[in-house]
């Protein structure tokens, strides 16, 4: 019984150097420096279990070097196996005594047992299984009771006698209990490794995407420069020399060749203003809001004194309520609210007066603003289009006009994560809505 | 428009033939086209104003500069290289440069000012607009603006 005890508690301590051995090298990758580690690293687990050994003679004494050996070499292979066991042995044998011999062999012994079920695994492409870990524990010790008997004829009959038992209950057991711990330890360095791997692989896919994201970025603005540059310069050379034409030849062109030239030289003009939309679509596209607090009472009155001549003040009825503050790029913001108003005054200058009430309600998370005019209004069938780029609901000789001025305030709004609606009703007015979220 | 022979107060490098011919106009509308010398690409304009280049060595022409015209899409060497350069030599940073552009584009405007251009005027497309600019420019730097002294 006390045998029982004593190997129990050696084993102990070998289970907890095992345990911290695999645990560090399970951390690390696999190659060859990674062998001669983990050998030292159990090579020194088996040496401090043989500082404490189990005495049963003088000179003849049990440890669990065994199964740290043999686990060094089923778990990491040949070099390691080779290496605790080389260590182990080497302290054997400078310690000395009868049992010297049958020493040096079971650590070998333990380290050929590992090594075969290492390839075994190996091949098969398995780590061992608990069964295995048992059964793998059971044959490295019943090799080291037989090696019992290369001892002198009589000590070896009473030393199996004696330990048989205990070794061979105790030894596999503490085998399948380190085996199965590393086994977890090698399995979590596995799902880490994966995890490694799956992580670099999409990082890798990011990085690709964003490298295609900015070429195509990069083509995007080259033909936005070369829009802006190249389309411009022949629009310049026709409103140009038409009207060259037109002040120099005025007299052989006659009022209705005049009248055809300046059609030509209009419409340069307007496709100017359209490449200009466009443009201005596309850098909303592209560029990042710049966002800042945004005073939008000062912003609105600035708007419409840009847009209301001093002269005509009399003619337009605004009313501005109370707006609350909010948080958007002010350059982009103040375009809305600049088309939005130039919007309301355009289609309600046909009236006597002009009404526009412009006001705004927080929501919480959102605020919304409204912009209402007395003018000619639209059916609501239409309101889809409205928010399009190019799509016009009256006719240019009604109402000068690109058609980008509604879709920049819908991009410009879309991209500050908000909403644009409208309403309205012919010859009833119209009413504009957009809200921002507040953050 | 002038010959070569003589030396010219305003440079205009101008690609386009369409756009050289509607400038010239809008100067000579202003009897302000006397001097006048094109040249339709960037290395052309270097080479006017150092008959040597790359080699920049002080040539008459530079004396009697007073304006470079410089349009930036330009073939061979473009406009901003131009810029660059005589923003860097000694010999020719003080001759005022105006960028006259198709467009507003803000690495242009970025990139230029921050090479010393003088100004930066986009074209307008309408006519009238477009002589009006050109007519202001003109008046601005060759009337108004003081250059300093020869530097010799």
């Amino acid at each position: 019984m006390k045998l029982f005890v004593e190997i129990l508690f050696n084993l102990g301590t070998i289970a907890t150097l095992g345990i911290v051995s695999g645990l560090i090298g399970a951390i690390r990758k696999k190659n060859k420096q990674q062998d001669i580690l983990h050998g030292v690293l159990f090579g020194i687990g088996a040496l401090i279990g043989m500082l404490q050994p189990v005495m049963l003679h003088a000179g003849l004494f049990f440890d669990g070097r065994s199964v740290m050996i043999s686990l060094a070499a089923l778990f990491f292979g040949p070099i390691a196996g080779l290496i605790s066991a080389l260590m182990a042995t080497s302290l054997r044998i400078y310690q000395g005594g009868m049992g010297t011999l049958v020493g040096s062999l079971v650590s070998l012994a333990s380290a050929l047992w590992g090594i075969m079920f290492y390839l075994w695994n190996k091949k098969k492409q398995t780590s061992p299984s608990a069964l295995q870990l048992y059964f793998f524990g059971l044959l490295v010790h019943t090799t080291m009771v037989l090696l019992m008997f290369t001892l002198p004829a009589p000590l070896g009959w009473s030393t199996v006698r004696k330990i048989a038992f205990p070794v061979l209950s105790i030894y596999p057991a503490a085998t399948l209990l380190i085996g199965l711990i590393i086994n977890l330890l090698k399995s979590k360095e596995k799902i880490l490794m994966e995890l490694n791997n799956l992580n670099q692989q999409l990082e890798s896919k990011v990085n690709m995407r964003t490298r295609d994201l900015e070429e195509s970025n990069k083509a995007l603005e080259a033909f936005s420069y070369s829009v802006s540059h190249d389309l411009r310069a022949p629009l310049r050379a026709i409103n140009g020399f038409s009207n060259i034409l037109n002040s120099e030849y005025a007299q052989e062109l006659g009022s209705e060749g005049q009248r055809l030239l300046s059609v030509i030289s209009n419409n340069a003009v307007k496709m100017d203003e359209l490449i200009s939309g466009l443009l201005s679509m596309a850098k909303i596209a592209k560029n990042e809001l710049k966002k800042s607090l945004i005073n939008t009472q000062m912003m609105v009155n600035e708007c419409l004194k840009d847009l209301i001549p001093e002269e005509d003040q009399n003619r337009f009825c605004i009313e501005l309520e109370e707006l609350p503050m909010v948080y958007g790029d002010p350059i982009l913001i103040r375009q809305v609210w600049y088309n939005l108003i130039d919007n309301a005054l355009k289609f309600s200058r046909n009236r006597k007066l002009s009404k526009i009430k412009i006001s705004g309600f927080d929501r919480g998370a959102f605020i919304d603003f409204g912009i209402r005019d007395n003018g000619i209004g639209f059916s609501q069938e239409y309101k889809d289009k409205l928010f399009k780029t190019f799509e016009r609901l009256h006719s240019p000789q009604d109402f000068e006009g690109t058609g980008i001025g509604l879709a920049l305030v819908g991009r410009i709004i879309q991209k500050h994560g908000g909403k644009v609606w409208a309403e309205g009703e012919p010859d009833q007015g119209a009413r504009f809505f957009f809200s921002l979220p507040k953050f | 428009m002038i010959d070569r022979l003589e030396l010219a107060e305003i440079l205009l490098v101008e690609d386009n033939p369409n756009d050289v011919e509607l400038t010239l106009r809008a100067l000579k509308k202003n009897r302000l086209s006397n001097k006048i010398l094109v040249v339709s690409d960037g290395e052309e304009a270097l080479k006017y104003i150092f008959p040597t280049y790359p080699k920049t060595e002080k040539h008459p022409a530079l004396s009697r500069l007073r304006l470079i015209l410089l349009d930036l899409k330009l073939p061979k060497v473009d406009g901003v290289e131009v810029l660059k350069i005589l923003k860097k030599n000694p010999l020719t940073a003080h001759i005022p440069i105006v960028v006259l552009t198709s467009s507003r584009e803000d690495k242009d405007l970025i990139e230029t000012y921050r090479l010393g251009v003088n100004s930066y005027i986009t074209k307008p497309v309408e006519f009238a607009n477009f002589t009006d600019a050109i007519r202001e420019i003109g008046m601005y730097w060759l009337l108004l603006n003081q250059l300093p002294p020869e530097l010799t």
